[in-house]
C-alpha cells in the first residue's frame, strides 16, 4: 500500500517510514503541509499520516484539501499527534481526519491501525468497483431498451392514432409496462383502434405484443372483422404465451357510413360511450376472458353495438388509471375516473382532464407514466377524401377477367365472413388499389343488406332510436348464431374494358323481398335503410329482380379515372 | 403478504390462506404452497379472507395453480373475496374458471 507520511520532524519521519517500510508499504515523505499536498497530487497515495503541527499549512487544512482533491467518497487520514486534550484529539476527527494515534509512535499501534484501514480500503474498492460494473450493466440494458424500442415502434406503429378525432395517453416507454395502442383506418372508411394490456412488466409483454399488432394491422386492412381478428389473436396468443401471461383487450370499430361502433372489452376496465348531447353516458362492461387464457376451441366473440354520430365519444382505460397510487396507498379508483368523466362531458379533451385529476389525486406527475387512455369522437373524414391515388405502372395483372361466386347457407351465414375472401380476390388485380374502399363499402353493403334483411327479416326503422339501434345489433347477432337455414349468393364477375374494367355484383337471398316499387315511391328516407343512395352514388348502376331478393350492381372503373 | 397452506389428512384437499396483498411478491410463496404438494390434491381452496387486494399478476398466478391442477378439469375455488377482490375476478371474467364462494 502506498503511505504519504507528512511530519515537520525528521527523526519521527524516518522511523515511522522505517516501520512502514518493514512492513512492506511503500513510503513517501513530505517535511510540510505544502509538501504534503504536493506529494499527495504526484504520488496519488491509499493512506495519509498527518502531523498535526507543522509549518506552511497545518495538519488541519491539509486533510480539508485532501479530502476535496482526493475525488472520491471516503480517503483515510490518520492524525499523528503528541496533543493529549480530548478536545484536541476530537478536532482531529471533525476536521476530516478518521483517526489519531499519538506519539511517540508505538509500532504495534501503528500497524495494527494501518492493517485495519486497508481492510476497509479494500472494501471500498470493492464496492467501488461493483458499482461501476452495475452502472456499466445499467447503461447497457437502458441502450438496448432504446434500440429495442425503436424496433418495437416499428412493427407496433401507432397507425392513425394522430388523427384529429383522437386524444390519447401513452408513456413513450409503454411497451415495457405492457401496454399497446394502435389504430388503422377500416378499409370502407371509419377506424379501428386497439387497446390492450399485457401482464406483468417488461420484455414478455413487449415480446407478445409483436404478433398481436401485426396480426391487428395485417387483418384490418384485409377487411377482416372483430371476431374474426380476435379469434386469430387468440390462438397466436394462446400459443407463444407462457400460462400466467395474457392480454386484456378492448378492440372498437367505428363505422363512419352507418354511424355505429363495435366493441368488444375482453378484461379491461369498463369503458365508457358518451352522448354529450343527452349526457348520457354508457358503461361497457369486460364480457370476456382476456386473450391467451381460453383455447382456441372454446374461444368465441360476441361484440356490442351501438349508435356513433359526431355527438358521440368513447373513452377505453387500462387499469393504471385505476391502480394509480398515491403517497398515502390509496388507488384512484373507478368512482373517480366516472365522476371526472361526468363533469366534463363536453370538454374537447376528457383524456387530458381524468389525467389532471389523477395527477392532482397522486401528487406525483410520473404517476401517469403507468396509465394508458384513449378518447375517440367521430372520424372526421370520409373515406373518399383519404383516398390516395395509385401510381405506378398500370398492368393488367391479377384477376381483370374473372368470376367468384360463393354460397353461403344455414349456420355458415353466422361462422363466415365472406367479404375479405372477395376483397381479396377482387384487389389481385393491382389496378383496383385505389379503388379499394368504393369496391368494400359496395360489397358490404350489398351483402349486409342480403343478410339483414333478406335472410333475417331484420327491419332498419328500428335504427331510429338510439335504443332500437343496440336492440337491432342485438338481435342480429342473436337470429345469427341460431340460424340453419336460408342463404346468401354472392358472385362477382370482373370483365376487361377498353380503358378498365367492370365489376358486376350479383347478390341473391332467400329472404321474402320487398317491394322495390313501395320503397322508391315512399322517397329518400326509408331507403336510406339499405345504404341505397350511397350505392347508387358509387355504382354506375344498382337494379332490383325476383320481388328484391335479387341485387345487380355495376362498378366500372378506367385507367385514366382515379377516384378522388 | 404471507401465504400459508394446509392439506385435509386424507389428501383430498388442499386450502392456501393468503394474507394482505396478493401480488408479485406473493409469486416464490404461493407456487411453493401447491407444488411441494404432491400429488396435487383434487380439490382446492384459495382462502382470501385475509388477502385486502389482488393484481393482475396474482390472476397470472392463479392461471399457472389452474394449469398445474389439470387445468379445464380442475376445481378451485375462490373462498371469501371481498368486494374489490370479486371486482377484479369480474372484469376479467375469472368465474368462468374458478367457482367464486
Amino acid at each position: 500500500m502506498k503511505i504519504l507520511i507528512a511530519d515537520d520532524n525528521h527523526t519521527d519521519r524516518l522511523i515511522l517510514s522505517k516501520v512502514l517500510e518493514n512492513l512492506n508499504h511503500e513510503v513517501i515523505q513530505a517535511k510540510d503541509g505544502s509538501e504534503a499536498i504536493e506529494q499527495f497530487k504526484k504520488h496519488a497515495p491509499a493512506l495519509v499520516l498527518l502531523d498535526v503541527l507543522m509549518p506552511c499549512y497545518d495538519g488541519y487544512e491539509v486533510a480539508e484539501i485532501i479530502k476535496t482533491d482526493s475525488g472520491r467518497a471516503w480517503f483515510p487520514i490518520i492524525f499523528l499527534t503528541s496533543l493529549t486534550e480530548a478536545s484536541d484529539l476530537a478536532k482531529c476527527i471533525s476536521a476530516g481526519g478518521d483517526d489519531f494515534v499519538s506519539k511517540p509512535i508505538n509500532k504495534v499501534i501503528i500497524k495494527a491501525k494501518i492493517d485495519a484501514f486497508e481492510r476497509i480500503i479494500n472494501l471500498y474498492d470493492t464496492v467501488a468497483e461493483q458499482r461501476e460494473r452495475i452502472q456499466f450493466h445499467h447503461e447497457h440494458l437502458v441502450q438496448e431498451q432504446e434500440a429495442a424500442k425503436r424496433i418495437f415502434n416499428n412493427i407496433a406503429h401507432r397507425g392513425c392514432l394522430a388523427s384529429d378525432n383522437i386524444n390519447y395517453h401513452l408513456s413513450p416507454m409503454s411497451i415495457f409496462n405492457g401496454d399497446l395502442m394502435l389504430a388503422a383506418e377500416l378499409p370502407r372508411g371509419g377506424m379501428r383502434l386497439f387497446l390492450a394490456d399485457f401482464t406483468g412488466h417488461g420484455l414478455p409483454a413487449a415480446i407478445g405484443a409483436m404478433p398481436a399488432s401485426e396480426i391487428f394491422y395485417g387483418m384490418t386492412t384485409k377487411g377482416f372483422n372483430i371476431p374474426d381478428m380476435m379469434v386469430e389473436m387468440n390462438k397466436r396468443l394462446y400459443n407463444v404465451l407462457p400460462r400466467g401471461i395474457f392480454c386484456c383487450v378492448i378492440v372498437i370499430d367505428i363505422d363512419s357510413i352507418d354511424e355505429l361502433l363495435t366493441i368488444w372489452n375482453a378484461g379491461a376496465p369498463d369503458s365508457f360511450l358518451i352522448d354529450q348531447q343527452s349526457g348520457q353516458v354508457t358503461s361497457i362492461p369486460s364480457s370476456h376472458l382476456p386473450l391467451g387464457i381460453q383455447s382456441p376451441e372454446k374461444f368465441k366473440v360476441t361484440c356490442k353495438s351501438f349508435e356513433f354520430t359526431k355527438q358521440h365519444k368513447i373513452i377505453a382505460v387500462t387499469d393504471g388509471i385505476i391502480e394509480a397510487e398515491n403517497s398515502a396507498g390509496n388507488m384512484f379508483g373507478e368512482q373517480k375516473m366516472v365522476d371526472c368523466i361526468h363533469a366534463n362531458l363536453n370538454s374537447d379533451d376528457i383524456c387530458g382532464a381524468l389525467l389532471a385529476e389523477v395527477d392532482l389525486f397522486c401528487g406525483v406527475t410520473e404517476q401517469s407514466d403507468d396509465l394508458s387512455l384513449l378518447e375517440v369522437g367521430f372520424p372526421a373524414t370520409n373515406s373518399d377524401d383519404i383516398l390516395q391515388p395509385s401510381k405506378g405502372e398500370l398492368i393488367e395483372s391479377g384477376t381483370s377477367d374473372s368470376e367468384l361466386s360463393l354460397k353461403l347457407r344455414g349456420k355458415s351465414l353466422g361462422n363466415f365472413d365472406p367479404i375479405p375472401l372477395f376483397m381479396q380476390a377482387i384487389l389481385s388485380c393491382n389496378e383496383l388499389t385505389s379503388h379499394r374502399a368504393r369496391i368494400f363499402t359496395v360489397l358490404s353493403e350489398l351483402y349486409n343488406n342480403a343478410l339483414d334483411h333478406g335472410v333475417l327479416g331484420l327491419d332498419s326503422a328500428m335504427k331510429n332510436s338510439s335504443e332500437g339501434f343496440a336492440d337491432y345489433y342485438t338481435q342480429r347477432i342473436q337470429e345469427l348464431n341460431d340460424l340453419d337455414v336460408g342463404f346468401v349468393k354472392v358472385s362477382v364477375d370482373h370483365h376487361p374494358t377498353a380503358n378498365g374494367g367492370r365489376l358486376i355484383f350479383n347478390i341473391t337471398d332467400s329472404g321474402e323481398g320487398f317491394d322495390v316499387q313501395k320503397i322508391v315511391k315512399e322517397g329518400e328516407k326509408t331507403y336510406s335503410g339499405r345504404g341505397l343512395p350511397l350505392l347508387i352514388k358509387l355504382c354506375d348502376s344498382v337494379d332490383y329482380y325476383d320481388q328484391g331478393t335479387r341485387v345487380k350492381a355495376v362498378y366500372n372503373w378506367d385507367h385514366n379515372d382515379i377516384p378522388e | 403478504m404471507a401465504v400459508s397452506s394446509v392439506t385435509s389428512a386424507d389428501g383430498k384437499s388442499l386450502t392456501i390462506s393468503i394474507e394482505g396483498r396478493f401480488d408479485f411478491s406473493a409469486h416464490q410463496a404461493f407456487r411453493g404452497a401447491y407444488e411441494k404438494v404432491s400429488p396435487i390434491p383434487l380439490d382446492i381452496t384459495i382462502d382470501m379472507s385475509g388477502t385486502t387486494y389482488l393484481d393482475s399478476s396474482a390472476l397470472g398466478m392463479l392461471l399457472l395453480l389452474r394449469d398445474h391442477s389439470g387445468g379445464d378439469s380442475s376445481n378451485i375455488q375462490l373462498k371469501n373475496c371481498n368486494e374489490d377482490i370479486k371486482k377484479i375476478l369480474t372484469i376479467s371474467n375469472f368465474e368462468q374458471l374458478f367457482k367464486l364462494v
